[in-house]
């Protein structure tokens, strides 16, 4: 009985599908191409200025390590930017994201604003929050961290408002049975269940925002990229081959720490 | 005493879960509430504690209407009634013994639960009611590692360390193995009896509801379609509470297959 069926449909279905992944395979493939154009993509280009890499990289070696011992302050300030930065990012975050979960918000005009603020702090970069907060109260870490916070504080809330968003409503509901306060029922009915998720994304943040801080310095708001676009600036190329090892190795630390203290934690 | 009149639920889509519910329940009863899944047995026992709004009617708990309160008041209402659940509810990460104590939460003051600073009397109460669940060793071992029944007993510590006057029981023997849900029975009964406390519980095992209830109450599509004296309930109203819906689904089923069929 079903055999007949099978045959007539079966080609038609195949024919089908084919013309759907041939259509796909197009779409993608001009979408490459128009942007191939858009970003003068060349591999001629990249063949020519071969020399001038080459040339670049010869200028970097040896890279000159006297000049680490003068990196130990920057490197110390970009951690520091970090950990400013990450902190008052969460502490940002935290009633945004309250707000901005669906199943906790006290109103639902209060959870578009706080959606339309962590969408907008996520828009805007760490770097362009980095120029607009050196123009407003001047160069220096101050602005790095500054810049750190808002964009991370954007992330953060999206992050926490989704992970409340995830909970088992049942120890929730049963402790508004019992009469406890809506506070109560948070601190002791949410944060419990999304502590593990909590702390796991605060590490990350702060991990990304020690890279974030290395490249902070290059628009004024501190830290160790000011060395580097100072070096860069001055031709002193083997003083940028140190910087970026120092880099490299404070990067690996810091994510060696984090993950040492998520594993510790959770 | 719980006085229910004229009380009407509908859900945002559509669904009609109570239909003209009037009940009233003396202090220190038994009542189980039987009936099929969908019934309207959770909506009804959910407007006794304000966790669900009515469309129309009312609920009256001592004299205290409920739903008509602000928050305060509501919260202050709810204190006296302790609920217990299916999925036994606990807040898996904290330890069984916090795990009570948020039963004492609606009579701690807002500042001093913020950092998780609990008197030593409430403290004390907690582990009593551990004890009188039998579960007083495991009081520092966190909520998931216990077992289901175990777990319910948890449940139903915290409600007693509300030292309420109402128990509400949603389905509470649903994930749990025959011998378990005996001891939950018994300490609900235990309860009742001891402490004067109304029991109210929504059931499907119709052998422990005759069992345990003193007061039966057959719930359909939303009505309540019987309410006797367990002594009086008769296996015909047992089947008349259950079949009536239980049959007419397959044959709609049945009908509408044998339709597209003839189609074909």
């Amino acid at each position: 009985m079903l055999m007949p069926d099978h045959e007539k449909i079966g080609p038609a279905w195949d024919g089908y599908l084919l013309l759907q992944r041939v259509l796909v395979l197009a779409l993608l493939l001009s979408v490459y191409v128009w942007s191939a154009y858009g970003t003068n993509l060349s591999l001629a280009e990249l063949v020519r200025g071969y020399p001038h890499v080459l040339d670049f990289l010869s200028r970097m070696f040896p890279p000159n390590l006297t000049i680490i011992p003068e990196l130990v302050r920057p490197t110390i300030e970009t951690i520091q930017i970090a950990i400013w930065g990450t902190t008052l990012a969460v502490l940002l975050a935290i009633p945004l994201g309250l707000l901005a979960a669906a199943n906790l918000t006290p109103h639902p005009v209060l959870y578009a604003v706080a959606r339309i603020i962590l969408n907008a702090l996520r828009a805007v970069s760490e770097m362009v929050f980095g120029l607009i907060f050196v123009a407003a109260v001047g160069l220096g870490p101050f602005p790095g961290v500054l810049a750190l916070a808002l964009h991370s504080a954007g992330m953060l809330g999206k992050f926490y408002a989704e992970a409340i968003e995830n909970i088992d409503p049942g120890p929730v509901e049963a402790l508004e049975a019992t009469g406890a306060h809506k506070l109560q029922v948070i601190i002791y009915g949410v944060v419990p269940q999304v502590l593990p998720e909590f702390i796991t994304y605060n590490l990350y943040r702060w991990e990304h925002n020690v890279r974030a801080a290395t490249v902070l310095g290059l628009v004024g708001a501190g830290g160790i990229g000011f060395e580097l676009i100072t070096s860069m600036r001055l031709f002193k190329y083997a003083d940028t081959a140190s910087i970026l090892l120092v880099i490299l190795l404070t990067v690996t630390v810091v994510d060696y720490i984090s993950s040492r203290i998520r594993s510790y934690v959770i | 005493m719980i006085r229910i009149t004229g009380l009407y639920k509908e859900y945002p889509n559509g669904v009609q879960a109570l239909c003209d519910v009037n009940l009233e329940i003396g202090n220190g009863e038994f009542v189980v509430l039987l009936g099929p899944s969908g019934a309207g047995k959770s909506t009804l026992l959910r407007c006794i504690n304000g966790l669900v709004r009515p469309t129309a009617g009312q609920v009256e708990v001592n004299g205290v209407q409920v739903g008509a309160e602000n928050g305060s008041n509501l919260r202050k209402l709810r204190r006296q009634i302790g609920m217990i659940f299916q999925q036994f509810n606990l807040v898996k990460r904290l330890r069984v013994l916090d795990n009570v104590l948020c039963g004492r939460l609606a009579y701690t003051p807002l500042w001093s639960s913020c950092f998780r600073f609990f008197s030593r009397r409430d403290v004390e109460l907690a582990k009593s009611c551990l004890e009188r669940v039998g579960l007083i060793d495991k009081a520092y071992q966190r909520a998931d590692q216990l077992s289901g029944g175990q777990q319910q007993r948890v449940g139903i510590a915290r409600a007693l360390v509300q030292q309420p006057a109402v128990l509400l029981a949603d389905e509470p023997l649903a994930s749990l193995d025959p011998r378990s849900s005996r001891t939950v029975m018994e300490t609900l009964r235990e309860i009742n009896c001891q402490d004067h406390i109304t029991v109210i519980v929504s059931l499907h095992d119709v052998d422990l509801a005759m069992e345990f209830a003193r007061r039966v109450v057959g719930i359909r599509e939303g009505s309540v379609i019987m309410d006797k004296p367990v002594s009086q309930v008769t296996r015909k109203d047992l089947e008349y509470v259950y079949d009536g819906m239980a049959t007419e689904p397959s044959i709609n089923s049945g009908t509408y297959g044998r339709t597209e069929y003839a189609h074909a």
